[in-house]
Parts: structure tokens; C-alpha cells; sequence
């Protein structure tokens, strides 16, 4: 457990910003920290943390893999969007953005600049 | 003959009272101080490891749980607590984590390249090897945070940052 030891700002970090299913395991002269965060807010305060100590990340004695478990949001469309595009860049089936977006977009071939989809979880 | 009683209560009382002395004596350390020395003795090996273990005693019966990475330490964890003084018997119900497992390189691989491409990142060659995730190229300080990220979250063995910061 040195390396939890070592890591002990990253490991309070994950405590202080309600990560869940959290792990902290050592293995082979690496520390693996998991765990799902609420938000992208809270994987980033983990990863400041991580930062601070190692700001040119040359350590290759971590791997720090925080989830987020709550990726829904909005994305206003831009001019040249389409859906299949949208869908691709925020990593969700264009099934699952066709359906978060029933009530917005009646023809799915047809969004327009300003519009605001859901983007449901991935 | 009422004198001879007083007297013998007096004697008997100053046999019991050494006695009875000598018991509260030999108790030795009560449950919650054997409890804070457990996890002392613990916490000098590996402050993060007291965290992880839980210690709990009743007369002098000491019960550690919690979840640890290895025999090794759970064995390690045992013998602290047993050389704490006051101890009379450990139970040791720690749990050793199953060991973690790494998804194929093939599969790391691309895992990584698309949460690169989801940042938008180019320019940086990813090798993966046994699991291990090795980064070159070049990469601008504000966005090493999130080349790291993309690397990170595949699930890998282990992450070489070789990229050359501007």
C-alpha cells in the first residue's frame, strides 16, 4: 500500500467529490484507482489532484480511471451537424439521440442550427 | 468476640484487596486503547492501509475486516495486531481483492484512439503492449490532462507518457 500512501491527495480527492464504486488497489508496482464520479466536475477535481503532484505526468506508477455516470446533457446543433455526426461525437447509437429527442426533431433528416438535443447517457 | 471478628474481616480484606489489585492490574489495556494501538501500529506501516481495515475489540478479542490487495499484507496486518500488548486473539476475516484483469491490447488500443479523437487530440502514435499503454508525439501543456484522460480511462496495465511537452 506505499503507492496509496504516495497517492493519498488523489485517493481524499475521490473521497471530498463523492466518487462511487471506488477502488484502491495495488498490483504489480501500480496503483489502479477506479470509480464512477457524478460529474465531469468531480473526475476533474480527482484529476487536478493528480495534476498537482505530477504536473508533467511522467509517473507511470497510476492509472487513474474515474467514470462519469451522469453524461447526459445538451448540444446546441451548429451549422454542417447531423445527427449521425452528433451521435458519433458524444460517443451515443444514433438510436439512442433519436429517441432522447423525439419531441424535438419530428424528421430525423432535418435538424436545424440552434437547436437543442439531449445527449442521452452513453 | 466481637473484636475477633472485626479482626478477622480486617485480615481478610487485606488479602483480598492486593489481590483484587493485582486482577485490575494483569486486565492490561481496556478494549478501545487495544483498538487505537492496532490501528497505530497499522498506520505506521501504511497510513492508507489503517483506513482500509477495520479494527474492532471485545475483552481483549481483536477482529480485523476490510478488503486488502494481497496475502501478504493481510498476513502482515495480523501479526501487528497480535503484537500489540493487551491482545488476547485475532481474528482475521480480511478479504485479499481478487486480482485486476486487462482487456486485450487490440482493444485498449482503440479504446484509447477514440477517446483521443473525442478530444479532438492528433498527432500522438499510441503503442500498447501486454497492456501497456505507451504515448509519443507532441502535445500541448492545456491538453495533456486530457491526453492523459483518453489513455487512462481504457483500463490499461499501465500508462508511459513519452510525449513531448510545448
Amino acid at each position: 500500500m506505499a503507492l496509496a500512501d504516495k497517492y493519498q491527495s488523489v485517493v481524499d480527492a475521490a473521497n471530498a467529490n463523492g466518487i462511487t464504486e471506488f477502488n484502491v488497489q495495488e498490483q504489480g508496482d501500480v496503483l489502479y484507482i477506479t470509480g464512477m464520479a457524478p460529474s465531469e466536475e468531480a473526475k476533474q477535481a480527482v484529476w487536478d489532484a493528480r495534476t498537482a503532484m505530477d504536473p508533467d505526468m511522467r509517473e507511470s506508477d497510476l492509472v487513474l480511471t474515474i467514470g462519469v455516470s451522469d453524461q447526459s446533457g445538451f448540444y446546441e446543433v451548429q451549422r454542417g451537424d447531423n445527427l449521425t455526426h452528433i451521435a458519433r461525437d458524444h460517443g451515443v447509437s444514433l438510436q439512442a439521440l433519436e429517441d432522447a429527442n423525439r419531441d424535438v426533431v419530428k424528421n430525423p433528416d432535418r435538424i436545424f442550427p440552434g437547436q437543442k438535443l439531449v445527449i442521452p447517457n452513453a | 468476640m466481637k473484636i475477633d471478628v472485626r479482626r478477622k474481616v480486617v485480615i481478610v480484606m487485606g488479602c483480598l484487596l492486593p489481590a483484587v489489585l493485582a486482577m485490575a492490574c494483569s486486565k492490561g489495556p481496556d478494549d478501545a486503547t487495544i483498538t487505537t494501538n492496532v490501528r497505530a501500529k497499522i498506520a505506521a506501516d501504511s497510513p492508507a492501509l489503517a483506513n482500509a481495515v477495520t479494527v474492532t475489540t471485545l475483552a481483549g478479542a481483536v477482529t480485523l475486516t476490510g478488503a486488502v490487495d494481497s496475502d501478504a499484507i493481510k498476513s502482515k496486518i495480523e501479526q501487528d495486531a497480535k503484537s500489540v500488548e493487551g491482545v488476547k486473539s485475532v481474528a482475521n476475516n480480511l478479504i485479499v481483492k481478487p486480482p485486476i484483469t486487462f482487456s486485450p491490447d487490440s482493444t485498449i488500443k482503440t479504446a484509447v484512439m477514440a477517446n483521443l479523437a473525442a478530444q479532438k487530440i492528433t498527432g500522438i502514435t499510441v503503442e500498447v503492449a501486454n497492456g501497456e499503454v505507451t504515448l509519443t508525439g507532441t502535445i500541448e501543456r492545456a491538453k495533456l490532462q486530457d491526453a492523459m484522460k483518453a489513455a487512462n480511462d481504457a483500463k490499461p496495465k499501465k500508462v508511459i507518457n513519452q510525449m513531448t511537452i510545448k
